[in-house]
């Protein structure tokens, strides 16, 4: 199942769904693509709901991270549970991605740059 | 190809009008006139169906119909038993001794026929399953071969012996969870007194992170430039772990395999000991000193492909007895169903418990302890884990 997608201003936003793995990855990085193709290209990605997350899941937000840069925009992660920050700080992610407590300063920081 | 029917009945009579009726409508017949006749012509005639009488002197039809679907090699040709006994107690038990089917005389033609007819198209679709069954079970087995093949070539690249170089004493877990996967670890000379350390894991499963592992570990082989430059009549150059990582992320740009991988990457000097590493979003190196003093070596950067290219990069001493541990998320993300993830501390615990221990004991050790975490249940990611003791400057 593709991800949620929801625009908020100039901001679009990506909810995961339970898995983000082998699975999942595909389509989950086809929608950001397509949004990105759009002129979308400032994403705040939702993990809240993501339990499990392995490197095919890891590698669909890196591809989009650089894509969506490669484009004038950039990614944000929201949400992140114990675990998938524990995942993120391993990879060292957590210099590469903005990461935010919620959606709402995650939508309007990237939206301020924007603007 | 034409369908052939074994009439079985002790009546020519009805022999005959079977006969006439299939093959006018273009199917072969061959008859018997008793059981014994007819098991005997299975074998020679091999039909695609039998249409087998029930009332027969010496063997009944119910006897010859359990013969038939006891031997294996008869026992997917369809019966349809033909009898006149009509009653509830007869079909049942025809069917109960493993035949198809059942039609009661006197028999209309047009019933025979469909009946015959429906059966042979099971039967041939039947076939027709079980033969596509057989060419993909074989066509999955020459995969399966060629897969352990390519995992025997993976395997080649790692160290062949625990004493593969000299001054250090090697130990290893390495197992894919298919049969090959995107972990690979090596420990090279790169000069007299130096040695390159290093633990690599390919994102995804398969053959692509596999080949890809293969294709990095190549282009960290001795002799290549990204980790030495050899000058002629010059003292050979080594390429700092962070030189090493840097070149790596500008060689294996995330686009061009669509994928990424996370390395660990470290140069011993055996002379002296010093120790310099990075990592790049690998997990941290565990250094468990000879006194079971536990640090990580945390200094690095992200994964390779980003094309940042940045890493910092640590160094310290090892004394002779120190041991440091390289390992992929496989280990600490082994998962129990209820109690969650392996974890890195029960890893530091696994490795720094028994510091008198040697390192084949500990990794032993240490696949039990995950083994009794998971309770038994296959990992769902590759378990690799490269041991590294440091047995201390050559004797002068």
């Amino acid at each position: 199942m593709p991800p949620d997608r929801r625009p908020a201003g100039p901001v679009e936003v990506f909810t995961f769904g339970v898995r983000l793995d082998a699975a999942e990855a595909g389509p989950a990085r086809s929608e950001m693509k397509r949004a990105i193709a759009e002129g979308r290209c400032l994403l705040v990605l939702d993990l809240g709901p993501v339990r499990y997350m392995d490197s095919s899941g890891l590698f669909a937000l890196i591809a989009s991270l650089k894509d969506a840069r490669a484009a004038g925009g950039d990614v944000a992660l929201v949400g992140l549970s114990r675990e998938m920050r524990t995942v993120i700080e391993v990879a060292r992610l957590d210099r590469v991605f903005a990461l935010y407590a919620d959606e709402a300063t995650a939508v309007a920081a990237l939206g301020q740059g924007a603007a | 190809v034409t369908d052939k029917v074994l009439v079985v009945d002790d009546t020519l009579l009805n022999r005959r009008i079977l006969q006439e009726l299939l093959r006018r409508h273009e199917i072969d017949v061959v008859c018997a006139e008793s059981g014994a006749q007819a098991l005997e012509m299975m074998v020679m005639e091999r039909p695609d169906l039998v249409l087998l009488d029930v009332m027969m002197p010496e063997m009944d039809g119910f006897e010859v119909c359990r013969r038939l679907k006891a031997d294996c090699d008869t026992a997917s040709v369809p019966v349809i038993f033909l009898s006149a006994l009509g009653e509830v107690d007869d079909r049942v038990r025809g069917l109960s001794e493993g035949a198809e089917d059942y039609v009661a005389k006197p028999f209309e033609n047009a019933e025979v026929l469909a009946r015959v007819r429906a059966h042979l198209r099971l039967r041939r679709l039947t076939r027709d399953l079980q033969d596509r069954n057989k060419q993909l079970l074989e066509k999955q087995e020459r995969l399966e071969e060629d897969l352990r093949a390519a995992a025997d070539i993976q395997r080649a690249l790692i160290p062949k012996r625990r004493d593969a170089v000299p001054g250090v004493r090697l130990e290893w877990l390495f197992e894919p969870c298919a049969t090959i996967g995107g972990d690979i670890f090596c420990a090279t000379r790169l000069d007299e007194t130096r040695v390159a350390l290093y633990l690599l894991d390919v994102s995804g499963h398969g053959v692509p992170p596999a080949m890809l592992s293969m294709m990095v570990a190549q282009s960290l082989a001795a002799g290549s430039d990204l980790v030495a430059h050899r000058t002629r009549n010059q003292p050979v150059t080594v390429a700092s772990p962070a030189e090493v990582l840097a070149g790596l992320d500008r060689d294996f740009p995330l686009g061009r395999f669509d994928r990424y991988f996370t390395i660990c990457y470290l140069v011993l000097d055996l002379a002296s000991g010093r120790l310099c590493h990075s990592s790049a979003g690998h997990p941290s190196p565990i250094l468990v000193r000879a006194d079971g003093s536990v640090r990580t070596l945390d200094e690095g950067g992200t994964v390779v492909g980003l094309g940042d290219g940045v890493y910092a990069e640590g160094a310290l001493d090892l004394a002779a007895g120190d041991r440091v541990y390289l390992y992929s998320d496989g280990i600490t993300e082994h998962e129990h169903v209820l109690h969650g993830l392996f974890g890195p501390e029960r890893l530091v615990s696994a490795l720094s418990r028994h510091p008198e221990a040697g390192v084949q004991e500990i990794c032993r050790g240490l696949r039990g302890a995950l083994d009794a975490f998971g309770g038994g249940r296959a990992p769902i990611d590759d378990l690799t884990l490269l041991a590294v003791e440091y047995l201390g400057p050559p004797a002068p």
